[in-house]
Protein backbone atom coordinates (compact mmCIF):
# COMPACT_ATOMS: atom_id res chain seq x y z
CA UNK A 1 0.00 0.00 0.00
CA UNK A 2 2.95 2.45 0.79
CA UNK A 3 4.38 1.45 -2.45
CA UNK A 4 1.57 2.66 -4.31
CA UNK A 5 1.07 6.19 -2.10
CA UNK A 6 4.68 6.97 -3.17
CA UNK A 7 4.07 5.88 -7.15
CA UNK A 8 1.39 7.90 -7.03
CA UNK A 9 2.71 10.99 -5.11
CA UNK A 10 6.05 10.90 -7.45
CA UNK A 11 3.85 10.39 -10.51
CA UNK A 12 1.95 13.42 -9.24
CA UNK A 13 4.99 15.49 -8.47
CA UNK A 14 6.56 14.32 -11.67
CA UNK A 15 3.49 15.76 -13.86
CA UNK A 16 3.51 18.98 -11.80
CA UNK A 17 6.95 19.16 -12.26
CA UNK A 18 6.76 18.77 -16.62
CA UNK A 19 3.30 21.09 -16.35
CA UNK A 20 5.55 23.54 -14.82
CA UNK A 21 8.19 23.13 -16.90
CA UNK A 22 5.99 23.27 -20.04
CA UNK A 23 4.20 26.57 -18.96
CA UNK A 24 6.67 28.64 -17.55
CA UNK A 25 9.33 28.40 -20.25
CA UNK A 26 7.16 27.38 -23.30
CA UNK A 27 3.93 28.26 -23.05
CA UNK A 28 3.74 31.36 -20.95
CA UNK A 29 6.35 33.30 -22.69
CA UNK A 30 5.10 32.44 -26.16
CA UNK A 31 1.57 33.23 -24.71
CA UNK A 32 1.87 36.43 -23.23
CA UNK A 33 4.96 38.47 -24.92
CA UNK A 34 7.35 39.28 -27.17
CA UNK A 35 10.46 37.15 -26.74
CA UNK A 36 12.04 39.41 -29.37
CA UNK A 37 14.21 42.35 -28.35
CA UNK A 38 12.42 45.73 -29.74
CA UNK A 39 14.58 47.99 -31.60
CA UNK A 40 14.71 51.48 -30.39
CA UNK A 41 12.48 54.10 -31.98
CA UNK A 42 12.72 58.03 -33.16
CA UNK A 43 9.87 60.01 -32.05
CA UNK A 44 9.86 62.84 -34.26
CA UNK A 45 8.30 64.02 -37.17
CA UNK A 46 9.52 64.46 -40.53
CA UNK A 47 11.39 68.16 -41.17
CA UNK A 48 8.68 70.44 -42.82
CA UNK A 49 5.40 67.78 -42.29
CA UNK A 50 2.09 69.63 -42.43
CA UNK A 51 0.51 70.67 -39.34
CA UNK A 52 -1.63 67.94 -38.93
CA UNK A 53 0.54 65.73 -37.58
CA UNK A 54 1.85 68.10 -35.14
CA UNK A 55 -1.11 68.06 -33.37
CA UNK A 56 -0.51 64.04 -32.65
CA UNK A 57 2.68 64.64 -31.96
CA UNK A 58 3.52 63.29 -28.08
CA UNK A 59 0.19 61.87 -27.92
CA UNK A 60 0.63 58.63 -27.58
CA UNK A 61 4.50 58.33 -27.57
CA UNK A 62 5.16 55.41 -25.27
CA UNK A 63 7.79 55.94 -22.28
CA UNK A 64 10.85 53.85 -23.92
CA UNK A 65 10.77 56.50 -26.89
CA UNK A 66 12.25 59.08 -24.81
CA UNK A 67 15.35 57.21 -24.17
CA UNK A 68 15.53 56.87 -28.00
CA UNK A 69 15.07 60.31 -28.70
CA UNK A 70 18.60 60.76 -26.75
CA UNK A 71 19.87 58.06 -29.20
CA UNK A 72 18.77 59.12 -32.21
CA UNK A 73 19.61 62.92 -32.19
CA UNK A 74 21.97 62.39 -34.88
CA UNK A 75 19.13 61.46 -37.42
CA UNK A 76 18.19 63.57 -40.52
CA UNK A 77 14.59 62.49 -40.92
CA UNK A 78 12.19 61.30 -37.77
CA UNK A 79 9.16 60.41 -38.07
CA UNK A 80 5.87 59.80 -35.81
CA UNK A 81 5.82 56.91 -33.29
CA UNK A 82 4.32 54.22 -33.71
CA UNK A 83 0.77 54.38 -32.79
CA UNK A 84 0.47 52.20 -29.09
CA UNK A 85 -2.55 50.47 -29.19
CA UNK A 86 -6.01 50.52 -27.04
CA UNK A 87 -8.88 48.26 -26.94
CA UNK A 88 -11.28 51.15 -26.07
CA UNK A 89 -11.75 52.16 -29.71
CA UNK A 90 -13.77 50.88 -33.14
CA UNK A 91 -11.45 50.90 -35.58
CA UNK A 92 -12.19 48.86 -38.52
CA UNK A 93 -9.29 46.06 -39.13
CA UNK A 94 -8.87 47.40 -42.43
CA UNK A 95 -7.93 50.51 -41.31
CA UNK A 96 -6.01 49.21 -38.92
CA UNK A 97 -4.36 47.07 -41.53
CA UNK A 98 -4.19 49.84 -43.66
CA UNK A 99 -2.00 52.15 -41.22
CA UNK A 100 0.25 49.06 -40.13
CA UNK A 101 0.95 48.82 -43.35
CA UNK A 102 1.50 52.48 -44.13
CA UNK A 103 3.87 52.25 -40.95
CA UNK A 104 6.09 50.04 -42.44
CA UNK A 105 6.90 51.70 -45.68
CA UNK A 106 7.29 54.55 -44.11
CA UNK A 107 10.04 53.20 -41.35
CA UNK A 108 11.89 51.11 -44.48
CA UNK A 109 12.30 54.69 -46.64
CA UNK A 110 12.99 56.67 -42.96
CA UNK A 111 15.82 54.05 -42.74
CA UNK A 112 16.78 53.91 -46.14
CA UNK A 113 17.19 58.11 -45.91
CA UNK A 114 18.81 57.54 -42.41
CA UNK A 115 21.34 55.33 -44.37
CA UNK A 116 22.13 56.90 -47.52
CA UNK A 117 24.50 59.59 -44.63
CA UNK A 118 26.32 57.28 -44.28
CA UNK A 119 29.37 56.03 -46.58
CA UNK A 120 29.14 52.60 -46.80
CA UNK A 121 26.50 50.15 -48.77
CA UNK A 122 24.16 48.08 -46.99
CA UNK A 123 21.20 45.98 -47.75
CA UNK A 124 17.34 46.63 -48.67
CA UNK A 125 14.88 43.49 -48.12
CA UNK A 126 12.01 43.94 -49.18
CA UNK A 127 10.27 40.14 -48.59
CA UNK A 128 6.89 42.12 -49.53
CA UNK A 129 8.22 42.59 -52.99
CA UNK A 130 10.36 39.60 -53.23
CA UNK A 131 13.28 42.28 -53.76
CA UNK A 132 17.22 42.57 -52.14
CA UNK A 133 18.53 45.68 -53.07
CA UNK A 134 22.11 46.29 -52.53
CA UNK A 135 22.16 50.21 -52.14
CA UNK A 136 24.55 53.42 -51.34
CA UNK A 137 23.66 56.94 -50.47
CA UNK A 138 19.89 56.15 -51.36
CA UNK A 139 20.92 54.90 -54.46
CA UNK A 140 19.87 51.17 -55.64
CA UNK A 141 23.16 49.78 -57.05
CA UNK A 142 21.77 45.78 -57.81
CA UNK A 143 18.50 44.30 -57.14
CA UNK A 144 18.23 40.60 -56.81
CA UNK A 145 14.66 38.79 -57.11
CA UNK A 146 14.23 36.60 -54.23
CA UNK A 147 12.38 33.18 -55.92
CA UNK A 148 11.83 32.13 -52.38
CA UNK A 149 11.10 33.21 -48.74
CA UNK A 150 10.79 31.31 -45.63
CA UNK A 151 10.15 33.22 -42.36
CA UNK A 152 10.07 31.85 -38.83
CA UNK A 153 6.97 31.47 -37.14
CA UNK A 154 8.25 33.15 -34.41
CA UNK A 155 8.36 37.14 -36.59
CA UNK A 156 4.69 36.08 -38.00
CA UNK A 157 3.64 35.95 -34.82
CA UNK A 158 4.77 39.42 -33.52
CA UNK A 159 2.47 41.88 -32.50
CA UNK A 160 1.88 44.60 -35.60
CA UNK A 161 3.58 47.34 -32.74
CA UNK A 162 6.13 44.61 -31.80
CA UNK A 163 6.84 44.18 -35.62
CA UNK A 164 6.94 47.75 -36.31
CA UNK A 165 9.66 48.72 -33.29
CA UNK A 166 11.68 45.42 -34.21
CA UNK A 167 12.34 46.60 -37.39
CA UNK A 168 11.83 50.24 -37.38
CA UNK A 169 15.85 50.26 -37.18
CA UNK A 170 18.23 49.20 -39.33
CA UNK A 171 19.97 45.58 -38.35
CA UNK A 172 23.27 45.36 -37.84
CA UNK A 173 25.75 42.13 -38.74
CA UNK A 174 27.41 40.29 -35.63
CA UNK A 175 28.58 37.52 -37.70
CA UNK A 176 28.54 35.83 -40.81
CA UNK A 177 29.94 32.02 -42.08
CA UNK A 178 29.74 31.24 -45.61
CA UNK A 179 30.56 28.62 -48.06
CA UNK A 180 32.42 31.57 -49.97
CA UNK A 181 35.15 33.60 -49.27
CA UNK A 182 34.27 37.20 -49.46
CA UNK A 183 37.23 38.15 -50.96
CA UNK A 184 38.92 34.95 -53.05
CA UNK A 185 42.68 36.56 -52.53
CA UNK A 186 45.57 34.49 -54.60
CA UNK A 187 49.07 34.78 -52.97
CA UNK A 188 51.51 35.05 -55.59
CA UNK A 189 55.85 35.44 -54.95
CA UNK A 190 57.07 38.03 -57.06
CA UNK A 191 59.26 36.08 -59.89
CA UNK A 192 63.04 36.57 -59.71
CA UNK A 193 64.05 37.06 -63.15
CA UNK A 194 61.67 37.68 -66.55
CA UNK A 195 62.27 34.31 -67.24
CA UNK A 196 60.41 33.48 -64.57
CA UNK A 197 58.36 35.78 -64.92
CA UNK A 198 57.32 34.57 -68.70
CA UNK A 199 57.49 31.09 -67.19
CA UNK A 200 54.54 31.70 -64.93
CA UNK A 201 52.45 33.53 -67.01
CA UNK A 202 49.15 32.30 -67.45
CA UNK A 203 45.63 32.90 -69.39
CA UNK A 204 43.52 34.85 -66.86
CA UNK A 205 40.03 32.62 -66.83
CA UNK A 206 36.51 33.08 -65.63
CA UNK A 207 36.66 32.41 -61.44
CA UNK A 208 35.22 29.19 -60.20
CA UNK A 209 33.20 29.53 -57.15
CA UNK A 210 31.76 27.18 -55.39
CA UNK A 211 27.80 26.70 -54.12
CA UNK A 212 26.60 29.59 -52.29
CA UNK A 213 25.48 29.08 -48.47
CA UNK A 214 25.44 31.90 -46.09
CA UNK A 215 24.24 32.12 -42.36
CA UNK A 216 23.89 36.07 -41.05
CA UNK A 217 23.66 36.47 -37.27
CA UNK A 218 22.29 39.91 -36.88
CA UNK A 219 21.86 41.77 -33.65
CA UNK A 220 18.31 41.51 -32.21
CA UNK A 221 18.74 37.93 -32.60
CA UNK A 222 17.72 37.47 -36.30
CA UNK A 223 19.60 35.19 -38.42
CA UNK A 224 19.40 35.68 -42.26
CA UNK A 225 20.04 32.37 -44.34
CA UNK A 226 20.83 33.17 -47.54
CA UNK A 227 21.00 30.07 -50.52
CA UNK A 228 21.42 29.79 -53.80
CA UNK A 229 18.33 28.37 -55.75
CA UNK A 230 20.54 25.81 -57.71
CA UNK A 231 20.64 22.61 -56.79
CA UNK A 232 24.16 21.65 -55.31
CA UNK A 233 26.07 18.36 -56.32
CA UNK A 234 29.10 16.48 -55.39
CA UNK A 235 31.71 18.10 -53.36
CA UNK A 236 29.62 21.59 -53.33
CA UNK A 237 26.63 19.85 -51.78
CA UNK A 238 28.94 18.29 -49.17
CA UNK A 239 30.61 21.81 -48.23
CA UNK A 240 26.63 23.06 -47.97
CA UNK A 241 25.23 20.24 -46.53
CA UNK A 242 28.26 20.23 -44.26
CA UNK A 243 27.82 24.54 -42.95
CA UNK A 244 24.29 23.82 -42.81
CA UNK A 245 24.55 20.68 -40.18
CA UNK A 246 27.09 22.32 -38.37
CA UNK A 247 24.59 24.88 -37.21
CA UNK A 248 21.47 22.76 -36.50
CA UNK A 249 24.33 20.85 -34.46
CA UNK A 250 25.49 23.92 -32.61
CA UNK A 251 21.55 24.67 -32.01
CA UNK A 252 21.05 21.23 -30.69
CA UNK A 253 24.25 21.86 -27.97
CA UNK A 254 22.82 25.07 -27.28
CA UNK A 255 19.27 23.21 -26.67
CA UNK A 256 20.78 21.13 -24.47
CA UNK A 257 22.88 23.12 -22.51
CA UNK A 258 19.53 25.18 -21.74
CA UNK A 259 18.17 22.26 -20.42
CA UNK A 260 20.42 21.48 -18.37
CA UNK A 261 20.68 24.80 -16.81
CA UNK A 262 16.86 24.79 -17.14
CA UNK A 263 17.27 28.62 -18.58
CA UNK A 264 15.36 29.50 -21.84
CA UNK A 265 17.73 30.48 -24.70
CA UNK A 266 15.94 33.29 -26.65
CA UNK A 267 14.16 32.49 -29.78
CA UNK A 268 16.10 33.29 -32.81
CA UNK A 269 13.67 34.53 -35.27
CA UNK A 270 14.98 32.95 -39.17
CA UNK A 271 14.23 34.50 -42.82
CA UNK A 272 15.63 32.11 -45.43
CA UNK A 273 16.22 33.76 -48.58
CA UNK A 274 16.68 31.40 -51.53
CA UNK A 275 18.22 33.41 -54.08
CA UNK A 276 20.05 32.82 -57.96
CA UNK A 277 23.65 31.75 -57.07
CA UNK A 278 25.28 34.84 -59.42
CA UNK A 279 23.14 37.20 -56.88
CA UNK A 280 23.81 35.52 -53.55
CA UNK A 281 27.73 36.26 -54.71
CA UNK A 282 26.91 39.87 -55.55
CA UNK A 283 25.55 40.64 -52.33
CA UNK A 284 28.03 38.97 -50.07
CA UNK A 285 30.72 39.98 -51.73
CA UNK A 286 29.75 43.80 -51.92
CA UNK A 287 28.85 44.29 -48.70
CA UNK A 288 31.63 45.42 -46.10
CA UNK A 289 32.45 43.41 -43.07
CA UNK A 290 29.84 44.90 -40.58
CA UNK A 291 27.10 45.62 -42.97
CA UNK A 292 23.41 47.40 -42.21
CA UNK A 293 20.48 45.66 -43.44
CA UNK A 294 16.61 47.14 -43.60
CA UNK A 295 13.66 44.96 -43.67
CA UNK A 296 9.97 45.55 -44.96
CA UNK A 297 8.04 42.49 -44.41
CA UNK B 1 -0.85 -7.01 0.48
CA UNK B 2 2.70 -6.99 -1.47
CA UNK B 3 0.90 -9.14 -3.72
CA UNK B 4 -1.64 -6.58 -4.29
CA UNK B 5 0.73 -3.69 -4.92
CA UNK B 6 2.74 -5.80 -7.61
CA UNK B 7 -0.21 -6.44 -9.56
CA UNK B 8 -2.07 -2.84 -8.98
CA UNK B 9 1.56 -1.54 -10.74
CA UNK B 10 1.47 -3.88 -13.12
CA UNK B 11 -1.85 -3.19 -14.07
CA UNK B 12 -1.13 0.56 -14.57
CA UNK B 13 2.42 0.35 -15.32
CA UNK B 14 2.34 -0.01 -19.25
CA UNK B 15 -0.16 3.92 -19.21
CA UNK B 16 1.47 5.66 -16.84
CA UNK B 17 4.82 5.36 -18.32
CA UNK B 18 3.97 6.64 -21.93
CA UNK B 19 2.33 9.33 -19.84
CA UNK B 20 5.09 10.64 -18.18
CA UNK B 21 7.07 10.30 -21.50
CA UNK B 22 3.89 12.33 -23.32
CA UNK B 23 4.86 15.25 -20.63
CA UNK B 24 8.45 15.26 -21.26
CA UNK B 25 9.27 15.24 -24.66
CA UNK B 26 7.02 17.90 -25.55
CA UNK B 27 8.63 19.96 -22.79
CA UNK B 28 12.04 18.61 -24.25
CA UNK B 29 11.49 19.58 -27.53
CA UNK B 30 9.79 22.94 -27.28
CA UNK B 31 12.40 23.69 -24.71
CA UNK B 32 14.96 24.37 -27.18
CA UNK B 33 15.33 27.81 -29.12
CA UNK B 34 15.36 25.93 -32.87
CA UNK B 35 12.25 23.69 -31.93
CA UNK B 36 10.55 26.88 -30.56
CA UNK B 37 9.32 28.11 -33.53
CA UNK B 38 6.67 24.84 -33.22
CA UNK B 39 5.16 26.27 -30.09
CA UNK B 40 4.52 29.53 -32.33
CA UNK B 41 3.08 27.30 -35.33
CA UNK B 42 0.39 25.88 -33.21
CA UNK B 43 -0.21 29.59 -31.04
CA UNK B 44 -0.49 31.00 -35.00
CA UNK B 45 -2.96 28.21 -35.76
CA UNK B 46 -4.71 28.90 -32.71
CA UNK B 47 -5.05 32.59 -33.40
CA UNK B 48 -6.33 32.12 -36.88
CA UNK B 49 -8.81 29.58 -36.01
CA UNK B 50 -10.46 31.71 -32.77
CA UNK B 51 -11.71 34.80 -33.52
CA UNK B 52 -9.29 37.59 -32.25
CA UNK B 53 -9.95 40.98 -30.27
CA UNK B 54 -9.73 43.70 -33.01
CA UNK B 55 -7.24 46.00 -31.43
CA UNK B 56 -7.73 49.70 -31.85
CA UNK B 57 -5.82 53.29 -31.88
CA UNK B 58 -6.22 56.30 -31.39
CA UNK B 59 -6.97 58.82 -34.17
CA UNK B 60 -7.13 56.07 -37.50
CA UNK B 61 -7.70 58.22 -40.06
CA UNK B 62 -5.26 61.14 -38.92
CA UNK B 63 -3.07 58.56 -38.38
CA UNK B 64 -3.40 57.54 -41.95
CA UNK B 65 -3.14 60.91 -43.30
CA UNK B 66 -0.30 61.48 -41.49
CA UNK B 67 1.68 58.45 -42.35
CA UNK B 68 0.91 59.15 -46.48
CA UNK B 69 2.15 62.36 -45.68
CA UNK B 70 5.80 61.34 -44.38
CA UNK B 71 6.12 58.56 -46.63
CA UNK B 72 5.54 61.62 -49.81
CA UNK B 73 8.28 63.70 -47.94
CA UNK B 74 10.71 60.54 -47.29
CA UNK B 75 9.64 59.53 -51.30
CA UNK B 76 10.71 63.00 -52.49
CA UNK B 77 14.09 63.04 -50.03
CA UNK B 78 15.00 60.22 -51.40
CA UNK B 79 14.75 60.84 -54.93
CA UNK B 80 16.66 63.81 -54.39
CA UNK B 81 19.36 62.07 -53.62
CA UNK B 82 19.96 60.25 -57.22
CA UNK B 83 22.12 62.48 -58.74
CA UNK B 84 21.19 64.96 -61.42
CA UNK B 85 24.41 63.90 -63.77
CA UNK B 86 24.70 60.69 -65.24
CA UNK B 87 27.29 58.12 -63.11
CA UNK B 88 28.35 54.74 -63.52
CA UNK B 89 28.08 51.17 -61.56
CA UNK B 90 30.80 48.90 -61.75
CA UNK B 91 29.91 45.34 -60.74
CA UNK B 92 33.01 43.67 -59.55
CA UNK B 93 32.06 40.36 -59.22
CA UNK B 94 30.46 39.85 -62.87
CA UNK B 95 32.72 42.29 -64.42
CA UNK B 96 30.10 44.44 -65.68
CA UNK B 97 29.26 48.33 -65.76
CA UNK B 98 25.99 50.16 -65.94
CA UNK B 99 26.11 53.83 -67.14
CA UNK B 100 23.21 56.07 -65.66
CA UNK B 101 21.47 59.06 -65.92
CA UNK B 102 19.45 59.75 -63.14
CA UNK B 103 17.13 56.44 -63.31
CA UNK B 104 17.73 56.04 -67.13
CA UNK B 105 20.51 53.44 -68.15
CA UNK B 106 22.53 54.77 -70.74
CA UNK B 107 24.46 51.92 -71.65
CA UNK B 108 25.64 48.54 -70.21
CA UNK B 109 28.64 46.29 -71.08
CA UNK B 110 31.63 44.60 -69.89
CA UNK B 111 34.38 45.65 -68.12
CA UNK B 112 37.53 44.49 -65.91
CA UNK B 113 38.51 44.92 -62.60
CA UNK B 114 40.82 43.62 -59.99
CA UNK B 115 42.07 40.24 -60.03
CA UNK B 116 42.34 39.77 -56.21
CA UNK B 117 45.78 38.72 -56.21
CA UNK B 118 48.26 39.70 -53.55
CA UNK B 119 52.15 39.63 -54.64
CA UNK B 120 54.71 39.13 -51.81
CA UNK B 121 57.93 41.32 -53.51
CA UNK B 122 61.38 39.82 -52.57
CA UNK B 123 61.82 41.69 -49.73
CA UNK B 124 58.89 40.55 -48.11
CA UNK B 125 55.88 43.60 -48.80
CA UNK B 126 52.74 42.53 -50.03
CA UNK B 127 51.13 44.44 -52.28
CA UNK B 128 47.05 43.92 -53.23
CA UNK B 129 45.98 43.90 -56.40
CA UNK B 130 42.27 44.72 -55.45
CA UNK B 131 39.45 46.87 -56.92
CA UNK B 132 38.35 49.23 -53.46
CA UNK B 133 34.57 49.10 -53.53
CA UNK B 134 32.43 52.26 -52.26
CA UNK B 135 31.74 55.35 -54.12
CA UNK B 136 34.71 57.69 -55.65
CA UNK B 137 34.52 60.81 -57.97
CA UNK B 138 35.25 61.48 -61.08
CA UNK B 139 38.69 63.58 -60.27
CA UNK B 140 40.67 63.93 -63.61
CA UNK B 141 39.80 63.71 -67.26
CA UNK B 142 42.65 62.76 -69.71
CA UNK B 143 42.97 61.87 -73.23
CA UNK B 144 46.19 59.95 -74.37
CA UNK B 145 47.12 59.26 -70.63
CA UNK B 146 50.55 58.15 -70.16
CA UNK B 147 50.68 55.73 -67.07
CA UNK B 148 53.78 56.24 -65.15
CA UNK B 149 54.61 52.95 -63.83
CA UNK B 150 54.48 52.30 -60.63
CA UNK B 151 57.31 49.82 -58.85
CA UNK B 152 55.09 46.56 -58.58
CA UNK B 153 54.10 46.69 -62.25
CA UNK B 154 58.36 45.83 -62.86
CA UNK B 155 58.61 43.82 -59.76
CA UNK B 156 55.72 41.76 -61.06
CA UNK B 157 57.67 41.16 -64.60
CA UNK B 158 61.03 40.20 -62.43
CA UNK B 159 62.65 43.63 -63.44
CA UNK B 160 64.43 45.68 -60.67
CA UNK B 161 62.33 49.15 -60.27
CA UNK B 162 63.81 51.74 -62.16
CA UNK B 163 64.53 55.76 -60.39
CA UNK B 164 61.64 57.70 -59.94
CA UNK B 165 61.78 59.55 -63.28
CA UNK B 166 63.57 57.07 -65.42
CA UNK B 167 62.16 56.82 -68.84
CA UNK B 168 61.14 53.38 -68.75
CA UNK B 169 58.28 54.24 -66.30
CA UNK B 170 56.25 55.86 -68.76
CA UNK B 171 54.12 54.52 -71.12
CA UNK B 172 51.79 55.62 -73.90
CA UNK B 173 49.73 52.49 -74.68
CA UNK B 174 48.75 50.67 -72.59
CA UNK B 175 45.35 53.22 -70.70
CA UNK B 176 44.36 53.48 -73.79
CA UNK B 177 42.65 56.51 -75.83
CA UNK B 178 41.48 57.78 -72.21
CA UNK B 179 41.20 57.81 -68.87
CA UNK B 180 39.14 58.96 -65.55
CA UNK B 181 40.93 59.37 -62.31
CA UNK B 182 38.84 58.23 -59.19
CA UNK B 183 41.58 58.77 -56.85
CA UNK B 184 44.37 57.03 -54.62
CA UNK B 185 46.27 56.16 -58.34
CA UNK B 186 42.60 53.79 -59.20
CA UNK B 187 41.47 54.70 -62.79
CA UNK B 188 38.34 53.81 -65.57
CA UNK B 189 40.46 53.49 -68.59
CA UNK B 190 41.08 51.11 -71.85
CA UNK B 191 43.10 48.58 -72.20
CA UNK B 192 45.62 46.50 -75.06
CA UNK B 193 43.91 43.21 -73.70
CA UNK B 194 40.40 43.69 -75.11
CA UNK B 195 39.60 39.78 -75.02
CA UNK B 196 40.22 39.80 -71.28
CA UNK B 197 36.87 42.22 -70.88
CA UNK B 198 34.51 40.42 -68.79
CA UNK B 199 37.63 38.31 -66.31
CA UNK B 200 38.99 39.81 -63.53
CA UNK B 201 42.66 40.90 -64.29
CA UNK B 202 43.39 44.26 -63.29
CA UNK B 203 45.33 45.52 -60.74
CA UNK B 204 42.76 47.58 -59.36
CA UNK B 205 41.78 49.49 -62.07
CA UNK B 206 38.64 49.44 -64.40
CA UNK B 207 39.67 48.72 -67.82
CA UNK B 208 36.54 49.24 -70.35
CA UNK B 209 36.37 48.54 -73.62
CA UNK B 210 37.63 51.35 -76.60
CA UNK B 211 34.13 51.90 -77.59
CA UNK B 212 32.32 51.77 -74.31
CA UNK B 213 35.58 54.13 -72.91
CA UNK B 214 34.45 56.99 -75.35
CA UNK B 215 30.76 57.17 -74.17
CA UNK B 216 31.98 56.93 -71.34
CA UNK B 217 34.48 59.61 -70.82
CA UNK B 218 32.32 62.10 -73.03
CA UNK B 219 29.21 61.19 -70.58
CA UNK B 220 30.63 61.49 -67.38
CA UNK B 221 32.02 64.63 -66.10
CA UNK B 222 34.30 66.15 -63.32
CA UNK B 223 32.64 65.48 -59.98
CA UNK B 224 30.93 62.43 -61.43
CA UNK B 225 29.64 59.50 -58.60
CA UNK B 226 31.65 56.21 -59.62
CA UNK B 227 29.93 53.65 -57.32
CA UNK B 228 31.65 50.52 -57.56
CA UNK B 229 30.72 47.13 -55.56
Amino acid sequence: MAKKYLFWTLTTLLILLAGYVLTSTVILPVATKNPLPEAILPNAEVKGENNAKKSEKGENIPKKNEKADKNTKKASVKVQPVPEPEETGTNSKDDLMKLFELKKTELLLRARYNLSSEDSIYLVLDLINKVATLEMKGIPLHDSNIKEVWVSNSIRMFHNDALLHWIAQPFVLKNAVATIVRVPFIVKNAPKDTIEANKSEVLPSARKTEDVYIVMNFERNLQLVIQQSEISEGENKIRVDSLRNSYVKREIDKSIKALSSLKREAVIPKIILTLPKSDAIILYRALPQKPKMVLRM
Amino acid sequence: METQDKSWFRKYAPWIIPVLIGCWIPTIVLYTPEYQNAAYGIKSWFTSTLSSKTMAVRNVDKQIQGSKANISTLQNKLNDLMPEKPYILINTTENRFVLRNSRDTIRTGMCSTGKDEILIYPNGTRKPFKTPKGLFTVQLKRKNPVWTKPDWAFIEEGLKPPSAHAAERYDEATLGAYALSIGDGYMLHGTLYQRFLGLPVTHGCVRLGDADLEVIFNTLDKGAKVFIY
